[in-house]
């Protein structure tokens, strides 16, 4: 049964699932508790924040514990502007391919005192750092996602932090990580970015954890008020068990990056040769530095929405992209910005491979996915 | 048997697939998606879709949406919108079937390798021992048998299909539901065409996309204004709301609507009853036999409207409509459903009016 949507969410990984059962009936103080039980889940919470900032060449109070990717992303779009005093119009810098949790809440701000340039990405999902400049000045905030949750396309964020800080150097810097956490050095791939984002899921860590990161002193409004527990910044009760859960995710993650980096690469380019082979499905990011576990395709002339029906009959999971609450396919931000034609879109279908990926998960999705596409021509 | 039912949200499908499940079939559940606008009614919102889901959960069945709201909107929402800007008022529901359930959603079916396409329409699949064997029936229920909407479906569609709660009355389709704790059980019946918002209303869906036009309304005998209609586009043959009575104190009946000179003509009920009804020649479909030429029909002219006796009397071309009794006026393109006078529950075919 080969699970090939890793990029949505990935699977519990086992170091984390062993750290956090036992301390689900023990560890249940409130971190800001004055009393024994409470400084257990402080301590436990603390040093999930410095292992986490320490991965991201971040100081430890630069940790905010949130709800996840989305969350973050939500508060440093509103976060940044509320606490950056003009009394002129606000400018959002982002790119057209970004994750809806930023366009969407940069979008929103619209309403009231920003004004949102979305700069365009060539073919490849990539954006050009000097043009991404040329944007930016006077800025209040920059957001460039490190790498693409559909394409998998890295962004050159070296390049851009360079550029963006030449031109306008009170500029925030904000990435979205989200996607390259898994499988990129977080410190070093965000060298020159003030503030980050991190889900804790996509790490094979627990849904409803993620966290803002701030590298530098850049100062960011509280966004949830009512208590102000985390860092005075965000109110509400921390889980510190969700929060460890990241942590060691996190931890996993980079101890075996090294080898899962290499294996899952050469599994998915195995895995995008035999698909080009056997269906004629072609790589849309084919020429970009992509994430080792993205497969974006698409099937000429098939429709995606028929084939992962009849994919999910065959026991194989991939998607389409994005999805709207119904959960019907919508046609996609990011392909429509690359430039891909609507039949293409059309038959468009994302495969993510993950730290769990195995050389049998690939060998049994080629066979599916031949036997699929046939049966449908 | 591998059955997809298309679930709406709705009682009828959730029960559908129930009682396929019941009868053992290995069932997949599907939602379309067809309105991307706002709405609130029939098979569009996210809230019915999530009842669908819901749904098939408690059953235990797989369950996809599929988006097919931009071919729903060029085969039945523009002809909808088109259709009154030059006085026509097609059917959508029997657009939307023709065009996307049983055209585009069955065809996926079929290459998904399903055996059966179900839904929840009131109407059955009866056997007779000729071919075709499988025909177009009423459903059970007279109060809500849709076999009219589903006229238009072809002999190798009606042999494709699954219609299980066609031989149940509404109240033992509610009870079943009842009985498994479906969360759709008591949801009340879709009204109205399902991309038209209750609050606003075809005035206020058509008014935004067509811009409504004033009309004056003119008494077909004395050739004198009596008044004018809000939105000329909206008035329909046969139309007595809104109309008004004549000087004499009687109803008026709309006999005309001209949208070059935005005027309808009215007259009192004898001037809106006709006995001939013109059809467009392309649009006479059959449910596998030929239509009886020159011979008897009943015929229905609307969803819920009574069975006419007819007669189809052929002309070069094809045929026209002869009722044996006047009918109030029907509106162009409304879709016409031909039943067998020999066995009356069963379709014939249709045609849509001229």
């Amino acid at each position: 049964m080969p699970y090939l949507d890793h990029a949505a969410t990935t699977s519990v990984r086992p170091e984390v699932l062993a750290a956090v059962e036992p301390l689900l009936a023990t560890l249940y103080g409130n971190p800001s508790g004055g009393h024994a039980i409470g400084r257990e889940a402080r301590r436990v919470l603390d040093e999930a924040r410095e292992e986490i900032a320490d991965f991201c060449g971040a100081p430890a109070q630069g940790v905010m514990f949130t709800s996840g990717g989305t969350e973050a992303d939500n508060w440093v779009i509103n976060g940044v502007l509320d606490a950056s005093a003009t009394s002129e119009q606000h400018r959002i810098v982002t790119t057209n391919i970004e994750h809806k949790a930023i366009l969407e809440a940069a979008h929103k701000r619209e309403k009231w005192d920003a004004l949102v340039v979305e700069v365009g990405v060539d073919g490849l999902g990539r954006v050009d750092p000097h043009e991404m400049a040329d944007a930016s000045r006077g800025a209040t905030l920059v957001s460039v996602m490190a790498a693409n949750n559909e394409l998998g396309t890295i962004q050159d964020l070296r390049s851009i932090a360079t550029e963006v800080r030449r031109v306008s150097p009170g500029t925030v810097l904000h990435t979205d990580a989200v996607q390259a956490a898994p499988w990129l050095d977080l410190a070093e791939l965000t060298q020159g970015f003030d503030l980050l984002t991190l889900s804790s899921h996509k790490l094979g860590g627990l849904k409803g954890t993620g966290c803002l990161v701030s590298r530098t002193s850049v100062k960011v409004a509280p966004f949830l008020v009512g208590g102000g527990q985390e860092l005075g910044l965000r109110a509400g009760t921390q889980d510190a068990i969700g929060a460890m859960a990241m942590a060691v995710a996190l931890r996993t993650a980079v101890a075996e990056r090294d080898e899962a980096t290499s294996r899952i690469a050469m599994l998915r380019d195995r895995f995008l040769a035999e698909l080009a082979k056997s269906t004629g499905a072609t790589s849309t990011a084919q020429g970009a530095t992509v994430l080792p576990g993205h497969a974006h395709v698409v099937f000429p002339g098939m429709v995606a929405e028929e084939l992962l029906v009849a994919f999910d009959r065959a026991d194989l999971q991939a998607t389409a992209g994005s999805s709207c609450a119904s959960g019907a396919t919508e046609s996609s931000h990011v392909l429509r910005a690359i430039g891909l034609d609507r039949l293409a879109v059309r038959g468009a279908v994302r495969f993510t491979l993950g730290h769990a990926t195995t050389d049998l998960d690939i060998d049994e999705a080629c066979s599916i996915i031949g036997r699929v596409v046939a049966q449908l021509r | 048997m591998e059955i997809a039912v298309a679930m709406s949200g709705g009682v009828d499908s959730s029960v559908a697939a129930a009682l396929l499940v019941e009868a053992g079939h290995t069932v997949t559940g599907v939602t379309l998606r067809l309105w991307g606008g706002t709405s609130d009614s029939g098979c569009c919102s996210a809230s019915d879709v999530d009842d669908a889901r819901r749904v098939a959960q408690q059953l235990g069945i797989a369950h996809h949406v599929f988006n097919l709201s931009e071919e729903f909107h060029d085969a039945v929402v523009q002809p909808y919108i088109d259709g009154h800007a030059v006085g026509r008022t097609p059917n959508p529901c029997i657009e939307c079937n023709r065009s996307i359930k049983f055209d585009l959603l069955l065809d996926r079916c079929r290459r998904l390798g399903f055996d059966r396409l179900a839904t929840g329409h009131h109407a059955r699949i009866v056997e007779r021992s000729s071919a075709p064997t499988l025909r177009l029936a009423r459903g059970a229920d007279p109060l809500k048998d849709q076999s009219y909407v589903l006229s238009m479906l072809p002999a190798s569609t009606i042999a494709a299909l699954s219609l299980p709660v066609g031989e149940m009355n509404k109240a033992e389709v509610r009870e079943h539901a009842v009985r498994l704790g479906l969360r759709t059980a008591m949801k009340p019946d879709s009204q109205d065409v399902c991309f038209i918002r209750s609050d606003e209303g075809r005035e206020g869906f058509l008014g935004s996309r067509l811009g409504l036009r004033e009309g004056t309304v003119i008494d077909q005998e004395t050739r004198t204004i009596v008044g004018t209609v809000p939105a000329v586009q909206l008035v329909t043959l046969g139309q007595r709301r809104g109309i008004g009575a004549g000087p004499d104190g009687e109803r008026r009946y709309v006999v005309g609507v001209d949208l070059a000179t935005d005027t309808v003509e009215v007259a009192p009920l004898e001037a809106a009853l006709s006995a001939t009804l013109h059809v467009v020649a392309t649009s006479v479909t059959t449910t596998g036999r030929p239509l009886p030429i020159d011979g008897k029909v009943i015929v229905q002219v609307s969803a819920h409207g009574r069975p006419l006796d007819a007669m189809l009397v052929g002309t070069p071309s094809g045929f026209f409509v002869q009722l044996a009794k006047p009918a109030r006026l029907v509106a162009s393109a409304q879709t016409l459903a031909f039943y067998d006078p020999l066995d009356p529950e069963v379709v014939l075919g249709s045609a849509i009016v001229q």
